[in-house]
């Protein structure tokens, strides 16, 4: 076991990857001379050179539909987005030209591509640098949606990731960069469309995904003070989902909680539920929980900017009204 | 700086009467070359120091050691940002290739290839036109008639390696990029057989063999693309150019810039293709851009753009092939061409045709038609006669016929194939 940070991880993997595969290169902007936005790639420009490791200008739309381009054309891009906030500057290549070109090609063009950086909301920084985009990512056929939690998580997903021969989405944390994680070895590759038990449990299921788990996670060692065994899913794939795990975990546990920290209405939680309710329903027990973040543009003040996101307090005291 | 200092700058620009000559190019003043030689007795005038200064820069020649002739307060530094825009301003403009130059350069077979492409392209798209009137064509369906001279001037001279992508007026370069008709039917009449297993439909032909890469529905989104294919063979070391088409009405997509400012920057090996029909959908390009000359549009980034005229393919061709040359091996790219075209045909098979004249189509259609140009050329040299051209376009219209006639009995693609494709993984033919 080695004990390390998130965006170490993220930035090893990518090291590795490149060692191995010289048309895989990444692009984006700052990531080489600046060395990253958020330092995920600290010291790729010295290893791979500029030609491997790509400043572009602030052009979004413009370098992600190069990207993808050159994924036509027999590379392996890494696009990194400084934040995924500005991925909507490109998002209709991600979708348009990324996700649906091998469908609509009769399956001739296939787009080897990842798309990553951080996703969801960052601190203080108000509501157009805080938002969740799993949901809208999800929604789209042709695209796989990943989301790790911890370093394990973030180096295994990524290696799948950059080995996939489809477009790939990878939303990172910004505020889970820094989290030091112990590596298990063992899942030096993690399989895309399997999630997680964390902490197997009988009397509830909790499920969420990236930083939600963190919330997960306090809510779990709680409710356990209580004798309430709870059961701790990590996602890590929202597209495809993993649905045989979720069902399994439910039909166990009887009870369901969803945490997210994106919006309720189409959201992550709402396609979990539902895909309880459609193949579990007769096994549960109470009605399933929702919490999401607050249904507003995210507020800067820090006590709105807490209210707006969910609490462990508030899931405890539902979780106990459902045990 | 001596007067003997002036004698030997002007020499080093080759002589009084090139730098005349070059003088008149970069500035609005007329000037003749016995005041130029006067210079070499009576020094360079204050008033032309600034422009020599740039034919210096120009040539390399190190400016440092004449910054004397730069008035006070003017660093080499502006002199470049002077000289860089001054440059690319001289380079953009209009190209044709003279009469002489293309019975010289222009042999039967290169003139027969032309012509026959164009005419293939043609007559698919007529007989497309009649299949979509019939109902037998569904969505959308944008037809290249009036525009055969862009592609066939360029696949003549283009290799298999070359790549080319453009917008969802796409049936001719399927054609040009050599796919069997049967296959483009089948598509567009979505059967079994189809080029992209009827999955994409008219605006969503690939042949990824051929290196064409699509067949793209967002207007403008082909540009970036094409940029990145073109990285893409840069950074493989493949000597390739690769063509991006793209309209008029695309021209004003802020994604097409973010591309131009990327392929400069990265010099890609690019050549960018503005097939200007002169209306995106019912918008004539003067309602649409504030600066119509089109080809300039890649001045602020550096990029050289010419205009050709795209109904005479014969010229266009010579002219491409200069600029393919460059692109492929002086490492010029990227550049931009202006294709001024006309379509005959709506921007849709659903246009009202509000926004132009019957007249203009028809004036278009009988001086300017590309076909009927290379068809006058064939016959006025002697290479073929009348009648072996009548009895070509009846062998074309014959293939045309018996493809097409094909596409309509085949089967609906199978409902099983509904989930393939969608990821690599269920794709049929990875």
């Amino acid at each position: 076991m080695t004990f390390k940070s998130v965006r170490e991880s993220i930035r090893d993997t990518i090291a590795e990857e490149m060692r191995v595969d010289p048309n895989i290169f990444l692009l984006g902007e700052e990531v080489g001379e600046y060395q990253g936005a958020y330092k995920v790639s600290q010291g790729l420009l010295e290893e791979f050179s500029s030609k491997r490791i790509v400043d572009t200008p602030i052009t979004e739309a413009g370098f992600t539909g190069l990207a993808i381009g050159a994924a036509m054309n027999g590379l392996r891009p890494i696009v990194e987005f400084m934040t995924w906030n500005f991925a909507m500057q490109a998002i209709d290549h991600i979708i348009n030209s990324a996700a649906k070109t091998f469908y609509m090609s009769g399956g001739k063009i296939n787009i080897p591509i990842v798309f990553r950086g951080p996703n969801g909301i960052a601190s203080r920084v108000a509501a157009q640098h805080s938002q969740d985009y799993s949901a809208w990512y999800s929604h789209i056929p042709g695209l796989k949606v990943l989301s790790p939690y911890d370093s394990n998580d973030a180096s295994g997903l990524l290696r799948a990731a950059i080995r996939d021969e489809n477009p790939v989405i990878f939303l990172e944390h910004e505020l889970l960069y820094n989290e030091k994680f112990d590596i298990d070895t063992n899942e030096d590759q993690i399989s895309i469309g399997k999630a997680k038990i964390m902490i197997e449990g009988s009397d509830i299921s909790i499920i969420s995904y990236s930083r939600g788990l963190e919330t997960a996670l306090e809510v779990e060692k709680t409710l356990s003070q209580k004798s309430i065994s709870a059961e701790i899913i990590n996602l890590r794939t929202l597209k495809p989902l993993d649905k045989d795990t979720l069902i399994e975990s439910i039909r166990k546990t009887n009870k369901v909680v969803v945490i997210e920290e994106g919006w309720s209405q189409c959201g992550v939680g709402s396609e979990v539920i539902s895909v309880i309710v459609e193949n579990a329903f007769d096994y549960l027990d109470a009605e399933p929980l929702r919490f999401s973040g607050k249904d507003i543009p995210l507020p800067y003040a820090e006590n709105l900017e807490k209210l707006a996101l969910p609490s462990s307090e508030v899931i405890v005291k539902k979780c106990l009204e459902i045990c | 700086m001596s007067v003997n200092g002036h004698a030997s700058i002007i020499s080093k620009l080759g002589g009084g009467k090139k730098l005349t000559i070059r003088l008149n190019d970069l500035t609005d003043e007329n000037i003749n070359e016995k005041t130029v030689y006067s210079w070499v007795q009576q020094g360079i005038p204050d008033k032309w120091k600034v422009a020599v200064a740039r034919c210096l820069l120009e040539d390399n020649i190190d400016v440092d050691k004449y910054k004397e002739l730069l008035p006070p307060g003017m660093s080499i530094d502006n002199l470049t940002a002077a000289n860089n825009s001054i440059k690319i301003f001289s380079e953009s403009k209009v190209l044709k290739a003279s009469e002489k130059e293309i019975v010289l350069n222009i042999d039967k077979n290169l003139a027969l290839n032309i012509y026959q492409l164009m005419l293939k392209v043609r007559r698919f798209e007529e007989k497309v036109g009649q299949l979509y009137s019939m109902g037998l064509i569904g969505g959308f369906c944008h037809l290249y008639i009036g525009q055969e001279g862009i592609i066939s001037g360029i696949e003549s001279l283009a290799s298999e390696d070359d790549c080319f992508i453009t917008g969802y007026r796409c049936h001719a370069h399927m054609v040009s990029r050599a796919e069997p008709l049967l296959n483009i039917f089948c598509e567009l009449l979505g059967k079994n057989g189809g080029s992209s297993k009827a999955k994409g439909g008219s605006m969503h032909l690939f042949k990824a063999d051929k290196n064409f890469f699509g067949g793209h529905g967002i207007v403008g989104a082909q540009v970036p693309l094409g940029t990145g294919i073109a990285f893409a063979n840069k950074y493989l070391n493949k000597k390739t150019v690769t063509f991006c088409f793209f309209g008029d009405g695309a021209v004003n997509q802020g994604q097409v810039y973010e591309a131009f400012n990327m392929a400069a920057l990265w010099q890609l090996p690019i050549i960018y293709i503005i097939e200007n029909n002169q209306y995106g959908m019912g918008t004539s390009v003067e309602r649409a851009s504030a600066m119509t000359e089109l080809f300039r549009r890649g001045e602020s980034f550096g990029i050289k753009g010419y205009e050709i005229d795209g109904m005479d393919p014969l010229s266009l061709h010579l002219c491409m092939k200069k600029i393919y040359q460059q692109v492929l091996n002086e490492n010029k790219g990227p550049i931009l061409i202006e294709a001024k075209t006309y379509r005959y045909r709506g921007h849709s098979m659903s246009d009202p045709g509000k926004y132009r004249t019957r007249q203009e189509i028809q004036e278009t259609r009988e001086n300017r038609d590309p076909i009927e140009r290379v068809r006058t050329f064939l016959i006025d040299n002697n290479f073929y006669s009348e009648d072996e051209l009548k009895s070509m376009d009846n062998k074309i219209k014959e293939e045309v016929l018996s493809a097409s006639e094909e596409a309509r009995d085949m089967d609906l693609p199978k409902e099983s194939i509904l989930f393939d494709d969608v990821y690599y993984e269920n794709g049929i033919n990875k």
